[in-house]
């Protein structure tokens, strides 16, 4: 449980610079020496404390877009289903590559939180935490963990950020699961784009939906040319 | 008549001695006494013992009798529920929220609220505690129609238009700034949007809601208050259970709507009509006969268009003029049944009316001619900036319940009785607003007025009933009430020299009385007459409503003496100035002296006007002596003789004395310039006279020389002509160099009474006169300078016509 180690830590929910977010707000919290390389975490709440309304707040996942380089861009049936106005916050595993891509992300929530990816044109850090609600979610692209997507790692790179989801890439195949208490996903590619490893790759994304201390995981898959979607469900211990 | 009026107003009076309790502020007590009572204090539960007696009795005085419910009509017609405790309580008998038949109070309120929270199931969605459903069709992205997040999420757009206005209702009021009054608006706005999905939630609305709930929480404190010290009846505990506020507000809210939904339609009902008008537009039609015929508009219109036009023609003339199309102001006045015009408590007593008087609110239609004829005088005194400020800023009213009574009287003029008393609020409230001036004068027209009534004699009141009946002919208003008025309507208007003028008068209607019992068939008024009255009125119009005149006689500058032309020329410059800056207090001083002058110049005038009568008779009965006795130097008497009754016709006014001839020529001949002299609506009294007599005279502009000779009038019947025709002449010569308004007015009673007249006697002269007003009524009121030129038209015109 996340609350009883974080002792000294701003709690989720406290107000620290004063309500709702905005991209860019975060600060550095530590510097922290994990494994071999030297991080800068960037840490930022998203929660509106004042809010008399119950927090619930649409997240959408996604990443490894690869445009123009391996992809040409989202399939038409994810587009269709994107629009504007439903969406809170982005949370993007990296790799979109160019400013266009980013661009069209600010046109569904203005609030995106990208971290860098293997393969990125433009300079964003390499990890961030993000409060949602009364969750803590880390985003990070992946590459640095290695093996790949291996769940040890994930969960060693999880204690050290200390959060209560945290969201990894870079292995183009959707993945999530609850490992320890914690929730660990991966929203594949949206694109589908290929990887080092692989050449079919679904497109997919993921949409939380989070409220209180749960977060309902929305799946979007593209298998043969048909939107699946699927709903997971985690509960904050 | 007064005593019907002053019984009318009586109840209202009592009332506000007696329960002028203001709801508000006995809403912003009862939590301070709820809270000592709870302290403990003993002495309090007498007092709310006495408190629980006097609300049950207020409740059986209401509720318990046979014919309840028209007794509560009755009150809330009358302004009698202003400190109700049961106010809610009435306005759901009154929408038909409670049926009549009491013993179904209950059930009906249950059933009534329970099918609201079936309604508010259905419409306020979660779609995350929404049951298993297929994740394809349910799942936050999902556009397909039945996915309860995509109905969410259009719910999300629909709540949040809602709740922006909201926010902004009635924003000075604590009480609608509480988080959850918010809510309990924003959900029956938004189940009500939900439930009408053809209509959806239109701006406005809130402001309809809002009161009602504010009534509802107002009942429902005064409830909990009374019910500390003893236990209510079951009915009372069940209507006004404050958990199911927001359950009522709906059904409440509903009820109002069924009347009031049309009016935020904006679905055009009529395609086919609108196509028609497209293909073959009307000639002349205005801008807002061409629009979509949308029933909120249709409505403003006809009421502008029939009702305004009905009662007041003049005031509906100068809006057309002006070209103020009435859903500029109207569509706000109707949707929110004047929710913005009056503040909230006056805004409650306002609303007990409309909805005392019927589910169907075709008071509304009165109200808001009451109230355009309320600032009747104002906007004809203004121009195009100012009427529409005064219309989209409503002045403040000090008695709304007079509004009702004159909307009431507008309805049905027979059963009810003419406001008098409003009238004259009406005035001092206009001063009050305009800064004070003129108070004092109105104040003494009020006292005069009863004095008059005695003193005048029956052809005054036979004026007054000529000089308003063109006005009520079209409103078939000619019987009773409108003879009542006459007979009130006179003393308001010539209050100062009411009393001197009087004999005259007599004197003026005899000569023509022939001539006026050939009018009497057609219910138009002689033009003499008419203008007779007019010099006195200065300004008064020929409707009803120019019971106002008196207003405007104390504003209005007198019929000019000689003297005190130049004089008066800077007063009312800068009368028309500060007229433009009225809305400024700062000017309320200046606007207090120039009365004052004009008080003193009305004085004055009242003496010259004495004194030149009496010059009349004597000289009248100087030259009928000389006459007979044909002396020899007979015609240098005579021509005396003339020159005093120069002197006597500038003393009237109705020659204008010229200051630079008195330098130059030490007063050595006074010149009469063009021989428009006579009106040309003189001459068919008279007519025969006339021939000899050349009656002109000098028509003063400021700045203009002025001019020729013309001989005096030779015989009595011609004396008594000038005495008519001078007074005409004074007339428009106010009005040139003074207000605005006063030349509209004048000039009104001529192109009314045009018609009739010329069908009897004579055309062409009338034929003029109707051009030149005509087109005097189509300048705007604050040009001064076309309003001169047209005056000038007016009078050249009929000379030609002679």
């Amino acid at each position: 449980m996340v609350s009883g180690r974080a002792a000294g830590r701003p709690g989720p929910g406290r107000p620290v610079w004063g309500g709702c977010a905005t991209p860019g707000l975060g600060r550095p919290v530590a510097l922290r020496c994990g494994g071999s390389l030297c991080r800068s975490v960037e840490v930022i709440w998203l929660n509106v404390p004042f809010s008399f309304l119950p927090c619930e707040k649409l997240v959408l996942v996604l990443g490894d877009l690869h445009v123009p380089h391996r992809s040409g861009g989202l399939p038409a049936k994810f587009k269709k289903l994107l629009v504007p106005g439903k969406i809170q916050h982005i949370l993007c595993t990296g790799n979109l590559c160019t400013k266009e891509s980013y661009d069209y992300l600010r046109t569904l929530a203005v609030d995106i939180h990208v971290v860098r990816g293997d393969s990125e044109s433009l300079n964003y850090p390499e990890e961030k935490v993000v409060t949602v609600g009364q969750f803590r979610i880390g985003l990070i692209h992946g590459h640095q963990v290695i093996p790949w997507g291996d769940v040890a790692s994930l969960a060693l790179l999880q204690r050290q950020l200390d959060v209560d989801i945290l969201i990894s890439g870079h292995t183009h195949k959707f993945e999530a699961f609850e490992h320890e208490n914690k929730f660990y996903i991966n929203p594949g590619s949206a694109t589908g784009a290929y990887n080092a490893l692989e050449i079919n790759v679904i497109p997919s994304f993921v949409l939380m939906d989070i409220q209180a201390t749960t977060v309902v995981t929305y799946v979007y898959q593209l298998i043969e040319e048909d939107v699946k979607v699927e709903r997971i469900e985690f509960t904050k211990p | 008549m007064y005593h019907s009026v002053s019984e009318t107003s009586h109840p209202l009076q009592t009332e506000e001695q007696e329960m002028g309790i203001d709801p508000l502020q006995s809403y912003l007590n009862k939590p301070g006494q709820g809270g000592s009572n709870e302290n403990g204090s003993m002495h309090h539960s007498a007092d709310s013992d006495g408190t629980f007696i006097s609300y049950s009795k207020e409740w059986e005085e209401l509720f318990v009798n046979n014919n309840y419910l028209a007794t509560i009509r009755l009150k809330g017609i009358n302004g009698q529920l202003r400190s109700s405790r049961f106010r809610s309580v009435c306005w759901k008998l009154f929408l038909e929220v409670l049926p009549q038949d009491r013993s179904q109070w209950i059930k009906n309120t249950s059933e009534l609220r329970t099918s609201y929270n079936k309604i508010k199931e259905i419409h306020i969605t979660n779609p995350r505690k929404a049951g298993q459903q297929d994740l394809i069709i349910n799942n936050p992205l999902s556009q397909d129609e039945g996915s309860l997040w995509n109905k969410f999420f259009q719910d999300k757009e629909l709540r949040a238009m809602i709740e922006q206005d909201v926010t902004r209702t009635f924003p000075e009021m604590q009480y609608f700034q509480q988080e959850n009054v918010r809510k309990i608006l924003t959900d029956v706005l938004f189940c009500y949007a939900r439930e009408n999905e053809q209509l959806l939630y239109k701006q406005g609305m809130h402001e309809l809601l809002a009161p009602i709930v504010f009534i509802l929480h107002c009942d429902h404190q005064a409830f909990s208050h009374a019910s500390e010290a003893a236990q209510p009846s079951e009915e009372m505990k069940v209507l006004l259970n404050p958990e199911y506020l927001e359950h009522d507000a709906y059904a409440m809210f509903t009820c109002l709507m069924k009347t009031a939904e049309h009016w935020f339609s904006t679905f055009e009902h009529d395609s086919q009509k609108e196509k028609d008008v497209m293909i073959t537009p009307m000639p002349f039609a205005r801008p807002q006969d061409l629009g979509p015929s949308i029933a909120i508009v249709a409505k403003v219109n006809q009421i502008q268009d029939h009702l305004l036009k009905k009662h007041d023609i003049e005031l509906y003339m100068h809006l057309n003029r002006l070209e103020i199309a009435p859903q500029i102001y109207g569509l706000r006045w109707v949707r929110l049944l004047f929710g913005r015009e009056f503040p909230l408590q006056d805004l409650l007593v306002v609303w007990d009316a409309l909805f005392a008087d019927s589910i169907t609110l075709n008071l509304v239609d009165y109200i808001f001619v009451a109230m355009l004829l309320y600032i009747r005088d104002a906007l004809i005194s203004s121009n195009y900036q100012t009427c529409l400020g005064l219309l989209m800023h409503y002045p403040p009213i000090g008695d709304v319940h007079s509004l009702i009574l004159r909307a009431l009287f507008l309805r049905d003029p027979k059963k009810n009785p003419r406001p008098v008393t409003h009238q004259f609020q009406q005035n001092l409230d206009y001063y009050k607003a305009r800064g004070a001036d003129l108070m004092n004068k109105t104040r003494a027209s009020a006292k005069a007025a009863p004095l008059n009534i005695n003193k005048v004699s029956n052809s005054l009141l036979n004026f007054g009933r000529k000089l308003i009946a063109p006005a009520m002919a079209s409103g078939s208003a000619v019987g009773p009430p409108g003879s009542g008025s006459g007979g009130s309507f006179p003393p308001a208007v010539m209050p100062v020299r009411g009393t001197v003028e009087a004999p005259q008068h007599h004197h003026h209607h005899h000569h023509h009385q022939a001539q006026q019992q050939r009018m009497m068939k057609s219910e138009s008024m002689p033009i003499q007459l008419g203008k007779g009255q007019n010099s006195k009125n200065i300004s008064s119009s020929p409707s009803t409503e120019s019971l106002s005149g008196g207003r405007e006689f104390t504003g209005s500058p007198p019929l000019s003496a000689s003297k005190k032309d130049s004089f008066f020329s800077t007063i009312s410059r800068s009368r028309s100035q500060s007229k433009t800056m009225s809305r400024k207090e700062s000017e309320g001083e200046l606007e207090a002296q120039i009365s004052f002058l004009q008080g003193q110049l009305n004085d004055l005038e009242a003496m010259c006007k004495y004194c030149a009568k009496m010059m009349n008779t004597h000289l009248g009965n100087i030259q009928e002596v000389i006459l007979q006795e044909h002396l020899e130097k007979e015609d240098e008497i005579l021509v005396s003789l003339a020159g005093l009754k120069q002197i006597k016709d500038i003393l009237k006014g109705s020659l204008r004395f010229n200051q630079s001839q008195l330098e130059a020529e030490e007063n050595e001949q006074i010149t009469i310039a063009d021989d428009h002299y006579c009106s040309n609506s003189q001459n068919k009294g008279t007519s025969d006279v006339l021939k000899g007599s050349v009656m002109t005279k000098q028509q003063f502009f400021p700045g203009r020389q002025t001019t020729t000779d013309s001989s005096t009038s030779e015989s009595k019947s011609a004396d008594d002509y000038i005495l008519i025709s001078k007074e005409e002449e004074g007339s428009r010569s106010t009005a040139q160099d003074s207000t605005q308004s006063l030349a509209a007015h004048k000039e009104a009673p001529v192109k009314q009474e045009a018609p009739s007249r010329s069908s009897l006697i004579f055309s062409d002269p009338l034929m003029g006169s109707i051009s030149a007003s005509s087109s005097n009524l189509s300048s705007s009121p604050d040009d001064d300078s076309s309003n001169n030129s047209k005056d000038s038209d007016f009078t050249i015109v009929s000379p030609l016509d002679l």
